[in-house]
Protein backbone atom coordinates (compact mmCIF):
# COMPACT_ATOMS: atom_id res chain seq x y z
CA UNK A 1 0.00 0.00 0.00
CA UNK A 2 1.40 3.48 -0.99
CA UNK A 3 2.51 5.61 2.00
CA UNK A 4 0.68 8.82 2.22
CA UNK A 5 1.49 12.31 3.64
CA UNK A 6 -0.73 14.69 5.28
CA UNK A 7 0.74 18.24 5.70
CA UNK A 8 -0.99 21.61 7.20
CA UNK A 9 1.08 24.70 6.79
CA UNK A 10 0.68 28.21 6.80
CA UNK A 11 -3.00 28.14 8.52
CA UNK A 12 -4.18 31.69 9.77
CA UNK A 13 -7.81 31.79 11.44
CA UNK A 14 -8.89 34.60 13.57
CA UNK A 15 -11.96 35.60 14.67
CA UNK A 16 -13.24 39.53 14.98
CA UNK A 17 -9.56 40.45 14.94
CA UNK A 18 -8.50 37.55 17.53
CA UNK A 19 -6.01 35.47 16.17
CA UNK A 20 -6.78 31.85 17.05
CA UNK A 21 -4.52 29.84 15.27
CA UNK A 22 -1.09 31.39 12.80
CA UNK A 23 1.95 29.48 12.65
CA UNK A 24 0.63 26.02 12.36
CA UNK A 25 2.58 22.77 10.79
CA UNK A 26 1.29 19.78 11.05
CA UNK A 27 2.58 16.70 9.59
CA UNK A 28 0.44 12.65 9.48
CA UNK A 29 1.40 9.98 7.08
CA UNK A 30 -0.34 6.39 7.07
CA UNK A 31 0.38 4.42 9.91
CA UNK A 32 1.04 6.62 12.41
CA UNK A 33 -1.03 8.29 15.40
CA UNK A 34 -0.34 12.28 16.19
CA UNK A 35 -1.60 13.52 19.53
CA UNK A 36 -3.31 17.21 19.16
CA UNK A 37 -3.44 18.66 22.74
CA UNK A 38 -4.25 22.23 23.97
CA UNK A 39 -6.12 24.49 26.44
CA UNK A 40 -9.98 25.18 25.94
CA UNK A 41 -9.95 27.71 23.24
CA UNK A 42 -6.88 26.90 21.60
CA UNK A 43 -7.92 25.99 18.38
CA UNK A 44 -7.77 22.49 18.07
CA UNK A 45 -11.13 21.54 16.55
CA UNK A 46 -11.23 24.79 14.74
CA UNK A 47 -7.59 22.96 13.29
CA UNK A 48 -9.43 19.77 12.73
CA UNK A 49 -12.03 21.51 10.63
CA UNK A 50 -10.27 23.64 8.59
CA UNK A 51 -8.13 20.13 7.55
CA UNK A 52 -11.63 18.50 7.27
CA UNK A 53 -13.26 21.61 5.11
CA UNK A 54 -15.68 22.63 6.66
CA UNK A 55 -13.91 25.69 7.83
CA UNK A 56 -12.89 28.54 6.03
CA UNK A 57 -9.77 30.09 7.58
CA UNK A 58 -7.91 33.13 5.89
CA UNK A 59 -4.67 30.84 4.75
CA UNK A 60 -3.99 27.93 4.24
CA UNK A 61 -1.89 25.10 3.05
CA UNK A 62 -3.04 21.35 3.04
CA UNK A 63 -1.81 18.54 0.93
CA UNK A 64 -1.48 14.82 0.70
CA UNK A 65 1.47 13.79 -0.82
CA UNK A 66 2.13 17.63 -2.40
CA UNK A 67 -1.37 17.27 -3.57
CA UNK A 68 -3.06 20.69 -2.63
CA UNK A 69 -6.63 19.81 -1.02
CA UNK A 70 -9.26 22.03 -1.40
CA UNK A 71 -11.55 20.29 1.16
CA UNK A 72 -10.31 17.02 2.82
CA UNK A 73 -13.88 15.56 2.44
CA UNK A 74 -14.40 15.25 -1.31
CA UNK A 75 -13.74 12.18 -2.27
CA UNK A 76 -13.27 10.47 0.95
CA UNK A 77 -9.76 11.49 1.28
CA UNK A 78 -10.34 13.16 4.60
CA UNK A 79 -13.22 11.55 7.47
CA UNK A 80 -13.42 13.58 10.70
CA UNK A 81 -15.69 12.59 13.82
CA UNK A 82 -16.90 16.17 15.87
CA UNK A 83 -17.87 16.60 19.18
CA UNK A 84 -21.07 16.40 18.77
CA UNK A 85 -23.36 13.55 17.42
CA UNK A 86 -23.76 13.82 13.56
CA UNK A 87 -25.73 10.81 12.50
CA UNK A 88 -29.29 12.40 11.03
CA UNK A 89 -32.37 10.49 12.99
CA UNK A 90 -34.87 8.94 10.59
CA UNK A 91 -32.55 6.65 8.79
CA UNK A 92 -31.75 2.73 9.83
CA UNK A 93 -28.17 3.02 11.41
CA UNK A 94 -27.04 -0.50 8.54
CA UNK A 95 -27.62 2.14 5.18
CA UNK A 96 -26.29 4.91 7.26
CA UNK A 97 -23.10 2.42 7.79
CA UNK A 98 -23.03 1.33 4.20
CA UNK A 99 -22.20 4.98 2.89
CA UNK A 100 -19.26 5.72 5.53
CA UNK A 101 -17.57 1.95 5.68
CA UNK A 102 -14.51 1.10 3.69
CA UNK A 103 -15.88 -2.15 2.00
CA UNK A 104 -13.17 -3.83 2.49
CA UNK A 105 -13.47 -3.63 6.33
CA UNK A 106 -17.28 -3.89 6.24
CA UNK A 107 -17.17 -7.33 6.95
CA UNK A 108 -14.57 -6.74 10.34
CA UNK A 109 -17.20 -3.87 10.92
CA UNK A 110 -20.53 -6.11 10.83
CA UNK A 111 -19.75 -8.38 13.19
CA UNK A 112 -19.42 -6.05 16.15
CA UNK A 113 -21.50 -6.56 18.60
CA UNK A 114 -22.63 -3.01 19.04
CA UNK A 115 -23.63 -2.95 15.70
CA UNK A 116 -25.40 -6.30 14.99
CA UNK A 117 -27.76 -5.16 18.26
CA UNK A 118 -28.10 -1.54 16.35
CA UNK A 119 -28.33 -1.93 13.31
CA UNK A 120 -32.04 -1.68 12.33
CA UNK A 121 -32.58 0.96 14.54
CA UNK A 122 -32.24 4.91 13.65
CA UNK A 123 -30.20 7.55 15.82
CA UNK A 124 -32.84 8.32 17.85
CA UNK A 125 -33.46 4.68 19.57
CA UNK A 126 -30.11 4.76 20.70
CA UNK A 127 -28.72 6.12 23.83
CA UNK A 128 -25.77 8.60 24.16
CA UNK A 129 -23.27 6.04 24.70
CA UNK A 130 -24.22 3.62 22.29
CA UNK A 131 -24.52 6.35 19.54
CA UNK A 132 -21.52 7.60 20.42
CA UNK A 133 -19.73 4.47 19.71
CA UNK A 134 -21.64 3.96 17.09
CA UNK A 135 -20.17 7.17 15.20
CA UNK A 136 -17.15 6.44 16.48
CA UNK A 137 -16.77 3.37 14.44
CA UNK A 138 -18.22 4.83 11.73
CA UNK A 139 -15.18 7.05 11.36
CA UNK A 140 -12.63 5.15 11.98
CA UNK A 141 -13.69 2.14 9.67
CA UNK A 142 -14.25 4.76 7.34
CA UNK A 143 -12.80 4.72 3.28
CA UNK A 144 -10.76 8.00 4.32
CA UNK A 145 -6.44 7.65 4.20
CA UNK A 146 -7.05 10.21 7.14
CA UNK A 147 -8.95 9.98 10.60
CA UNK A 148 -9.45 13.19 12.12
CA UNK A 149 -10.62 12.23 16.59
CA UNK A 150 -12.31 15.33 17.62
CA UNK A 151 -12.80 14.02 21.61
CA UNK A 152 -13.36 10.57 20.36
CA UNK A 153 -13.00 9.21 24.52
CA UNK A 154 -15.71 12.13 25.83
CA UNK A 155 -19.22 11.10 26.58
CA UNK A 156 -18.25 7.09 26.72
CA UNK A 157 -17.54 4.86 29.96
CA UNK A 158 -13.75 3.98 30.65
CA UNK A 159 -14.40 0.31 29.73
CA UNK A 160 -15.74 1.63 26.29
CA UNK A 161 -12.44 3.65 26.21
CA UNK A 162 -10.21 0.58 26.94
CA UNK A 163 -12.16 -1.05 23.67
CA UNK A 164 -11.46 1.67 21.39
CA UNK A 165 -7.93 1.87 21.83
CA UNK A 166 -7.11 -0.99 20.29
CA UNK A 167 -9.18 -0.51 17.20
CA UNK A 168 -7.62 3.16 16.99
CA UNK A 169 -4.18 0.88 16.85
CA UNK A 170 -5.23 -1.08 14.41
CA UNK A 171 -6.85 1.62 11.98
CA UNK A 172 -3.60 3.27 11.81
CA UNK A 173 -1.38 0.13 10.61
CA UNK A 174 -3.65 1.90 7.12
CA UNK A 175 -4.77 4.97 7.83
CA UNK A 176 -3.06 8.25 9.07
CA UNK A 177 -4.99 9.46 12.20
CA UNK A 178 -4.79 12.94 14.06
CA UNK A 179 -6.64 12.58 17.30
CA UNK A 180 -7.33 14.93 20.11
CA UNK A 181 -9.28 14.69 23.96
CA UNK A 182 -8.73 16.21 27.14
CA UNK A 183 -8.25 12.92 28.50
CA UNK A 184 -4.58 13.35 27.59
CA UNK A 185 -3.25 10.36 29.26
CA UNK A 186 -5.38 8.19 26.61
CA UNK A 187 -3.73 10.06 23.97
CA UNK A 188 -0.69 10.01 25.42
CA UNK A 189 -1.43 6.05 24.92
CA UNK A 190 -2.69 5.52 21.54
CA UNK A 191 -0.40 8.31 19.84
CA UNK A 192 2.96 7.62 18.54
CA UNK A 193 3.60 11.21 18.13
CA UNK A 194 2.12 14.47 20.25
CA UNK A 195 1.87 18.23 19.04
CA UNK A 196 0.48 20.80 21.47
CA UNK A 197 -1.32 24.03 20.89
CA UNK A 198 -0.56 27.04 22.05
CA UNK A 199 -0.71 30.79 21.51
CA UNK A 200 -1.68 29.44 18.05
CA UNK A 201 1.46 27.61 17.32
CA UNK A 202 1.78 24.08 17.30
CA UNK A 203 4.77 22.91 19.33
CA UNK A 204 5.80 19.19 19.39
CA UNK A 205 6.26 17.47 22.49
CA UNK A 206 9.20 15.15 22.99
CA UNK A 207 8.30 14.58 26.91
CA UNK A 208 5.39 14.57 28.99
CA UNK A 209 7.26 17.36 31.34
CA UNK A 210 6.60 19.70 28.35
CA UNK A 211 2.85 19.85 28.86
CA UNK A 212 4.21 21.53 32.24
CA UNK A 213 6.07 24.06 30.40
CA UNK A 214 3.45 24.83 28.06
CA UNK A 215 1.08 24.93 31.12
CA UNK A 216 -1.41 22.01 29.64
CA UNK A 217 -0.88 20.85 32.90
CA UNK A 218 -0.42 22.01 35.92
CA UNK A 219 2.02 19.17 37.62
CA UNK A 220 2.46 15.63 36.86
CA UNK A 221 1.34 13.08 39.58
CA UNK B 1 -19.75 0.41 -3.91
CA UNK B 2 -20.30 -0.66 -0.72
CA UNK B 3 -23.72 -0.13 -0.63
CA UNK B 4 -24.87 -1.58 -4.01
CA UNK B 5 -22.06 -5.11 -3.47
CA UNK B 6 -23.12 -5.79 0.05
CA UNK B 7 -26.75 -6.74 -0.54
CA UNK B 8 -27.45 -10.37 -1.23
CA UNK B 9 -30.41 -9.00 -3.87
CA UNK B 10 -29.97 -5.86 -5.74
CA UNK B 11 -32.37 -2.79 -4.62
CA UNK B 12 -34.85 -0.97 -6.84
CA UNK B 13 -32.28 1.76 -6.59
CA UNK B 14 -29.38 -0.58 -7.95
CA UNK B 15 -31.35 -1.89 -10.76
CA UNK B 16 -31.83 1.87 -12.02
CA UNK B 17 -28.34 2.44 -11.48
CA UNK B 18 -27.38 -0.65 -13.62
CA UNK B 19 -30.39 0.21 -16.04
CA UNK B 20 -29.20 3.73 -16.95
CA UNK B 21 -25.00 2.46 -17.36
CA UNK B 22 -24.07 4.50 -14.05
CA UNK B 23 -21.02 2.80 -13.12
CA UNK B 24 -19.35 6.01 -11.62
CA UNK B 25 -18.76 5.35 -7.85
CA UNK B 26 -18.49 8.97 -6.69
CA UNK B 27 -22.04 9.67 -8.69
CA UNK B 28 -23.87 6.81 -7.41
CA UNK B 29 -22.41 7.43 -3.89
CA UNK B 30 -23.89 11.50 -4.54
CA UNK B 31 -27.15 9.86 -5.79
CA UNK B 32 -28.17 7.59 -2.88
CA UNK B 33 -26.56 10.32 -0.35
CA UNK B 34 -28.78 12.98 -1.67
CA UNK B 35 -31.92 9.95 -1.51
CA UNK B 36 -31.29 10.27 2.21
CA UNK B 37 -31.14 14.25 2.40
CA UNK B 38 -34.06 14.06 0.32
CA UNK B 39 -36.08 11.49 2.58
CA UNK B 40 -34.56 13.46 5.27
CA UNK B 41 -36.25 16.92 4.08
CA UNK B 42 -39.86 15.42 3.01
CA UNK B 43 -41.93 16.31 5.77
CA UNK B 44 -40.28 19.79 6.22
CA UNK B 45 -41.14 19.62 2.19
CA UNK B 46 -44.21 19.03 2.21
CA UNK B 47 -45.22 21.57 4.53
CA UNK B 48 -43.58 24.32 3.42
CA UNK B 49 -44.63 23.46 -0.22
CA UNK B 50 -48.78 23.23 1.05
CA UNK B 51 -47.88 26.75 2.99
CA UNK B 52 -46.36 28.17 -0.10
CA UNK B 53 -49.32 26.90 -2.38
CA UNK B 54 -51.79 28.20 0.27
CA UNK B 55 -50.28 31.56 0.23
CA UNK B 56 -50.16 31.71 -3.84
CA UNK B 57 -53.62 30.69 -3.81
CA UNK B 58 -54.62 33.48 -1.51
CA UNK B 59 -52.84 35.90 -3.36
CA UNK B 60 -53.66 35.24 -7.10
CA UNK B 61 -57.09 33.77 -6.21
CA UNK B 62 -56.56 30.06 -8.42
CA UNK B 63 -53.58 27.09 -8.66
CA UNK B 64 -51.91 27.35 -11.75
CA UNK B 65 -48.80 25.50 -13.29
CA UNK B 66 -47.05 28.25 -12.71
CA UNK B 67 -48.35 28.52 -8.91
CA UNK B 68 -47.57 25.15 -8.26
CA UNK B 69 -43.98 24.99 -9.42
CA UNK B 70 -43.16 28.52 -7.33
CA UNK B 71 -44.49 26.71 -4.64
CA UNK B 72 -43.01 23.61 -5.14
CA UNK B 73 -39.40 26.06 -5.54
CA UNK B 74 -39.83 27.51 -2.11
CA UNK B 75 -41.20 24.73 -0.54
CA UNK B 76 -37.35 22.79 -1.36
CA UNK B 77 -35.99 25.95 -0.11
CA UNK B 78 -37.96 26.24 2.84
CA UNK B 79 -37.12 22.86 3.86
CA UNK B 80 -33.30 23.04 3.14
CA UNK B 81 -33.44 26.36 5.43
CA UNK B 82 -35.44 24.77 8.28
CA UNK B 83 -32.99 21.77 8.08
CA UNK B 84 -30.09 23.64 8.38
CA UNK B 85 -31.24 25.32 11.26
CA UNK B 86 -32.38 22.28 13.19
CA UNK B 87 -30.04 19.80 11.78
CA UNK B 88 -27.01 21.51 10.63
CA UNK B 89 -24.41 19.17 12.77
CA UNK B 90 -25.77 16.30 10.65
CA UNK B 91 -24.12 17.57 7.91
CA UNK B 92 -20.94 15.98 9.31
CA UNK B 93 -22.33 12.56 7.95
CA UNK B 94 -22.88 14.18 4.39
CA UNK B 95 -19.24 14.98 4.22
CA UNK B 96 -18.00 11.82 6.05
CA UNK B 97 -19.12 10.15 2.66
CA UNK B 98 -17.66 12.16 0.72
CA UNK B 99 -20.07 14.94 -0.70
CA UNK B 100 -20.25 18.86 -0.84
CA UNK B 101 -23.68 19.97 0.78
CA UNK B 102 -23.96 21.95 -2.65
CA UNK B 103 -24.27 19.18 -4.71
CA UNK B 104 -26.20 17.21 -2.46
CA UNK B 105 -28.98 19.65 -2.37
CA UNK B 106 -28.71 20.09 -6.19
CA UNK B 107 -29.56 16.97 -6.68
CA UNK B 108 -31.75 16.72 -4.10
CA UNK B 109 -33.75 19.76 -5.46
CA UNK B 110 -33.95 17.55 -9.06
CA UNK B 111 -35.21 14.69 -7.18
CA UNK B 112 -37.65 16.58 -6.04
CA UNK B 113 -39.11 18.47 -8.88
CA UNK B 114 -38.98 14.94 -10.61
CA UNK B 115 -41.27 13.23 -8.18
CA UNK B 116 -43.75 16.56 -8.07
CA UNK B 117 -43.66 16.40 -12.18
CA UNK B 118 -44.69 12.37 -11.78
CA UNK B 119 -46.89 13.18 -9.09
CA UNK B 120 -48.50 15.71 -11.27
CA UNK B 121 -49.23 14.11 -14.17
CA UNK B 122 -50.46 10.90 -12.04
CA UNK B 123 -52.79 12.80 -10.78
CA UNK B 124 -53.87 14.46 -13.88
CA UNK B 125 -54.04 10.78 -15.00
CA UNK B 126 -56.51 9.70 -12.62
CA UNK B 127 -58.52 12.99 -12.52
CA UNK B 128 -59.00 12.31 -16.67
CA UNK B 129 -59.85 8.42 -16.08
CA UNK B 130 -62.13 9.28 -13.24
CA UNK B 131 -64.14 12.06 -15.49
CA UNK B 132 -63.93 9.50 -18.52
CA UNK B 133 -65.57 6.66 -16.16
CA UNK B 134 -68.15 8.76 -15.25
CA UNK B 135 -68.70 9.93 -18.54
Amino acid sequence: MQSLTLKVDSVQLSFDDRKILQDIYLECSTGEIVGLLGRNGSGKSSLLKIIFGSLVPGFKYISINDEYIVKGYINNRIAYLPQHNYLPHGIKIKNLARMLIDELFWDEFSELTIFKDHQYKTASQLSGGELRMLETLMIVYNKADFILLDEPFTHISPVQTEYFKPIIKACAKRKGIIITDHQYYNVLDVSGRNIILENGCTKPIHHIDELVTYRYLSGIK
Amino acid sequence: MTFLRLRKRPTIICRIFCLIGCHNYHLKALILISLYYWKLLLLFNVACSLLALAIGWYNAGYIGGGNLFIAKIFGFAGAAILHQYSAKDTYYYFRNAGCRMRWIITVSFIVDVFVFIVSILFINLVTHAVAYIKG
